[in-house]
């Protein structure tokens, strides 16, 4: 019926009215700020949207709208005819009225019933200051179809604006049985149809004509209009679909002699340039909706504009894109379900590979581009911030300034509207207490005008947004201060906490630190829901902050709430999804290196990796899954009692280790050893071992870490097995487990079976971790590290630079030298086949290096040759010789400073080669010497 | 007169005379209604309510109704206001200024 056709033109209207103001509110604030210089365009931008929000809302009978645009409108004409001077309380007051606008369009049905009497007395007292006055009346005369003469009393405004716009003033009278109903149409379309003809200034039924209920059907009641137009009475007549002599032209030199008469500089004389204005026919039916602009061209500009703009976009219903997603989602489950129920099928049917690749592209496409069509630009949130901003400072006597960035960056619709109240929050925040009074600010020779930055921007597959001020930080005293004072920490506590964590304090339900609970912010419920909101969303929200400097919130987002890449993990026979965002690396810590790579720091186990500290959590504890491992011959699961990832006990068959037989290991590569730390050597383990040897050692104790990144820190996840990556459609957590705070929804796989998403921020919450230790420790290792590194770059060597045989260098390190002696070649002797030479009363067996390495004998002839002896320590003190490196000749003792290159001799004992004073020359290591010769015990390093 | 549906439920709570047509107000009903109408205020003098609840659409002529309804109160002295007004039916009568005369209230 007529109703749900005017259903969706109210809703147009409604759209559009919404978009017109907050297409001028940037204007509107220009405006303000601008001062007395305002560019003509920008007024009538300004004028034009407000006309049409007053157009639409006269044509579908909006009267408080209609009513509040229509003042405003007459404000905005003083302002654009030079009139009126923007001033501040201008501003406040057309701001107020858009906020009025704004709160009719809200519910457009109930707009009737929305209070504006204030708003309304102060546009009143606005134009009254200029001389105006909104509710003086003219009298108007006219004919009537019988040809009385009529007076009416019209509103002195309305005929004004009307005459202004080249209109000229009609008296119609349509009879409600012969004009209306005999010609087929309902009343409401004829009123319709007049208000588009004209400017509608006033319409009734003259009661004195109706009968009473016994004859009233037998009169034809007439419905007198008064309307402003610019067309010629008889085409108005014709638009009007009356006879012609039921359209009168009211006394036009009489009205003007009132409005003349009303007020000095108020006279508007005819616009004579827009009589001249003849209308065409075509033209007839649009013009008066534009009859505002007294140039036509720039109204058929304002309209192809409009026309164009329609053409690259539509207006689709938002529940219609969700049930798109939604079908989106229920594609990807099957998909998926296909490719897994075909898994092994591919050879049985030919091109089946090909189809269902393709299928799984398109799926993939048709995803993607759906979630596009929810994406929207998060300016639609960060452009009402300009205007916050300005009410606030004003309010509190502040200067702020606000800078926008990135605002095209697109999120899903839900996400964007969900950010609204979290960032509002922070926004006012800002101003409220970050952001200095402008004495302050210049005490501390900042610009008096307070700088806030809104930025967002792409990084890693999530959306950040970033707000950053120059104000006065965040003091982590005082933040400590309130929070011991409210019982939100203890003073224990408060000794332990780091400055990030006390910053991070202001996240605490029930914190503020606000003197005064101003009714803006600092009711101490803004930021826990600034958290709890983003965390809800799936992101995350930091705070870096310096005092005396500013501080910047940055919130971190993901992309899209709906579809998304998991990593499929499992603990026993569970499954979990992890989301491909918050994962960072998978680490397989094989048997063998559990002990030297994962250990205790404080109490807790942590994994190196690299540079990094991680600390460590088993996804069965957090989740109360009874710990398992799978026995290595019977594959069976059992329970798995060890307490600790690393074992450091003796690995050598002990029979106290639980559960299972002991039996004497497989001989391993290594002699066994004892000691308090674990064997450092990998035994050679392709091949599962056998029952019964360490299960320590076996591939099954393999640790599988997901390394899992919250905001900025990371931490690891043991898991016991890996699975595949898949897209997985999230679905929202039931009722029964919403409070679950490790889980963040759950998801259909291929199989039918429903697994749950794992929240890492959930995760670290359950476990408990604490990200601030490890940070300290990790800086003292990465110290640590740089200084050894720096040693052991360090290629400062002394060495003494010897001969073997003619032309063969060779350098041993000084330190590394007890003595130097000169021997006699007739007093070495052989014992067995180890020469020896009579050393201080002891026989020092001597080394042969060309017994040892790829090198020439020294000269046998030779009479005299020496020996370096080098320099053992044992047991923390030098002892004797242990034996002597026989060398033809010393050469020289120097410090250089080279780097070796590694040599092709062989031989134990070589460190590299160098050139030393144009001699290609050996470096040696004379105690790997002596161990090659079996003459000093072999140590581990 | 009256079809087999009752053309008014005339419900006289205290003092107040309720009129509530249960179909549309157009040229085809006019006449019955108006007839019940007025058999309806022959027996009583208080305040008279029209409730349009029921009704969806009103052309010319059930506007001429009403109004001539209106004026038979007023000739009489008795208060007359409406109640339950569609929104459609709502436009016509404010741009006709009828809330000018008497109370309409909305549905």
């Amino acid at each position: 019926m007529t109703s749900i056709v005017d259903e969706s033109i109210i809703s147009d209207f409604v759209a559009e009215s919404r978009d017109h103001l907050n297409a001028i509110e940037p204007d509107l604030l220009t405006m303000e700020q601008g001062g007395a210089e305002l560019s003509k365009d920008l007024l009538n931008r300004v004028f034009r949207a407000i006309h049409s929000i007053k157009g639409g809302a006269g044509f579908l009978a909006f009267e408080a709208l209609k009513g509040l645009s229509h003042i405003m409108e007459s404000v905005l004409m003083q302002v654009r005819d030079g009139k009126l001077a923007v001033g501040p309380e201008l501003m406040d007051a057309v701001f107020a009225g858009m906020d009025r606008l704004r709160a009719m369009l809200d519910d457009i049905q109930a707009s009737d019933r929305v209070p504006c009497e204030q708003e309304m007395a102060r546009f009143k007292a606005i134009m009254e200051g200029q001389g105006v006055d909104q509710d003086a009346q003219v009298k108007a005369r006219s004919k009537d179809a019988g040809g009385n003469q009529r007076e009416f009393d019209l509103n002195r405004e309305s005929v004004k604006s009307a005459l202004t716009h080249g209109m000229n003033l009609f008296h119609a009278t349509a009879f409600l049985r012969r004009d209306i109903k005999d010609k087929g149409i309902t009343p409401l379309a004829f009123l319709n149809n007049a208000l588009s003809v004209g400017q509608c200034l006033d319409a009734y039924i003259d009661l004195m004509a109706v009968a009473d209920l016994e004859s009233c059907l037998e009169n034809d009641l007439p419905v007198t209009i008064l309307f402003g137009s610019v067309l010629e009475s008889d085409l108005a007549a014709m638009a009007l679909g009356l006879p012609p002599e039921q359209v009168v032209m009211l006394d036009m030199k009489g009205l003007r002699k009132q409005l003349k008469a009303a007020g000095p500089a108020k006279a508007e004389a005819v616009p004579e340039a827009a009589k001249a204005a003849a209308p065409v026919e075509a033209a007839a039916e649009e013009l008066p909706e534009e009859a505002a602009e007294p140039a036509a061209t720039e109204a058929a500009g304002a309209r192809t504009t409009k026309a164009s703009e329609n053409a690259d976009t539509l207006r689709v219903r938002v529940d219609l894109l969700t049930g798109l997603m939604n079908q989106a989602g229920e594609l990807v489950l099957s998909r998926n379900q296909l490719l897994r129920a075909l898994d092994g099928h591919h050879k049985d049917i030919p091109g089946l590979a090909a189809i269902l690749q393709n299928i799984s592209q398109v799926t993939s496409e048709l995803q993607e581009g759906i979630m596009q069509t929810r994406m929207q630009p998060i300016g639609t949130v960060f452009n009402r911030f300009p205007r916050i901003i300005r009410d606030m400072a004003r309010q509190l006597g502040k200067q702020i300034e606000i800078t926008i960035q990135g605002a095209e960056v697109e999120l899903d619709k839900s996400i964007v509207e969900l950010l609204t109240d979290p960032l509002t929050h922070i926004i006012r925040n800002c101003a409220d207490h970050a952001i200095e009074m402008p004495d302050e600010r210049r005490k501390v020779k900042k610009n008096p005008t307070g700088q806030l930055l809104l930025h967002a921007y792409h990084q890693g597959g999530q959306v950040i947004i970033a707000i950053t001020d120059d104000g006065r930080g965040i003091d982590p005293k005082k933040v400590l201060a309130k929070a011991v004072a409210k019982g939100i920490v203890k003073d224990a506590q408060a000794k332990e906490m780091t400055e990030r964590e006390i910053v991070n304090l202001v996240f605490a339900p029930g914190f503020s630190t606000a003197e005064t609970v101003s009714d803006i912010s600092g009711r101490g419920v803004g930021m826990d829901v600034v958290r709890s909101n983003t965390e809800k969303l799936g992101g995350h929200v930091e705070l870096e902050t310096q005092v005396g400097v500013g501080t910047t919130v940055l919130l971190r987002l993901p992309l899209t709430l709906a579809i998304i890449p998991s990593m499929i993990v499992g603990v026993a026979d569970n499954r979990f999804a992890i989301p491909q965002v918050n994962v960072v690396e998978f680490v397989w810590v094989r048997a063998a290196d559990v002990a030297r790579r994962i250990e205790r720091v404080h109490g807790a186990e942590v994994l190196r990796l690299r540079t990094r500290i991680l600390p460590l959590v088993r996804l069965s504890d957090i989740l109360a899954i009874p710990r398992t491992y799978v026995e290595a011959a019977s594959g069976e699961r059992l329970p798995d009692r060890r307490e600790l990832l690393v074992d450091r006990r003796n690995l050598a068959g002990d029979p106290a280790e639980e559960g299972r037989s002991a039996s004497p290991p497989e001989p391993a590569a290594e002699p066994p050893r004892k000691g308090k730390k674990g064997s450092r050597k990998e035994p050679p383990a392709e091949v599962p071992p056998p029952r019964g040897q360490d299960r320590r050692m076996d591939w099954r104790s393999d640790y599988n870490i997901v390394v899992l990144r919250l905001g900025s820190n990371q931490f690891g996840v043991v898991v016991d097995e890996l699975y595949d990556i898949e897209e997985i459609v999230v679905k929202p957590l039931s009722e029964f487990v919403q409070n679950c705070k490790s889980f963040s929804g759950a998801t259909i796989m291929g199989d039918g079976r429903v697994i749950m998403i794992l929240d890492a921020g959930g995760l670290v919450t359950q476990a408990h971790l604490h990200f601030a230790d490890l940070q300290a420790e990790e800086k003292l290792r990465n110290e640590e590290e740089k200084r050894k590194a720096a040693v052991a770059a360090s290629k400062r060597r002394s060495v003494i630079v010897c001969t073997g045989a003619a032309g063969e260098y060779f350098a041993i390190p000084q330190d590394q030298i007890m003595r130097l002696e000169k021997i006699q070649t007739a007093d070495i002797q052989l014992v067995g086949d180890r020469p020896f030479v009579d050393y201080r009363g002891h026989g020092l067996p001597l080394i042969h290096l060309d017994q040892l390495m790829e090198v020439k004998p020294v000269d046998p002839g030779l009479k005299e040759v020496f020996v370096v002896i080098p320099k053992v320590i044992e047991r923390g003190a030098v002892s004797l010789a242990k034996a002597g490196i026989v060398i033809s000749d010393i050469i020289d003792a120097l410090d250089v400073e080279v780097e070796l290159e590694p040599v092709k001799v062989k031989g134990p004992g070589i460190l590299g080669s160098a050139i030393l004073q144009h001699n290609l020359t050996l470096f040696l290591e004379p105690l790997e010497l002596l161990r090659a010769e079996g003459l000093m015990a072999a140590v581990t390093k | 007169m009256p079809t087999s549906k009752p053309p008014l439920v005339t419900a006289a709570k205290g003092e107040a005379l309720r009129l509530k047509p249960k179909v549309d107000l157009i040229a085809s009903t006019v006449e019955v209604q108006r007839a019940s109408m007025m058999k309806a205020l022959d027996s009583r003098q208080g305040e008279v309510v029209l409730d349009l609840s029921l009704v969806d659409q009103i052309d010319s002529l059930g506007i001429t109704l009403v109004l001539g309804l209106f004026k038979t109160c007023q000739k009489s002295g008795i208060p007359f206001s409406i109640e339950g007004v569609k929104p459609d039916i709502m436009r016509v009568f404010r741009l006709l200024n009828l809330p000018k005369f008497f109370t309409i209230l909305e549905g």
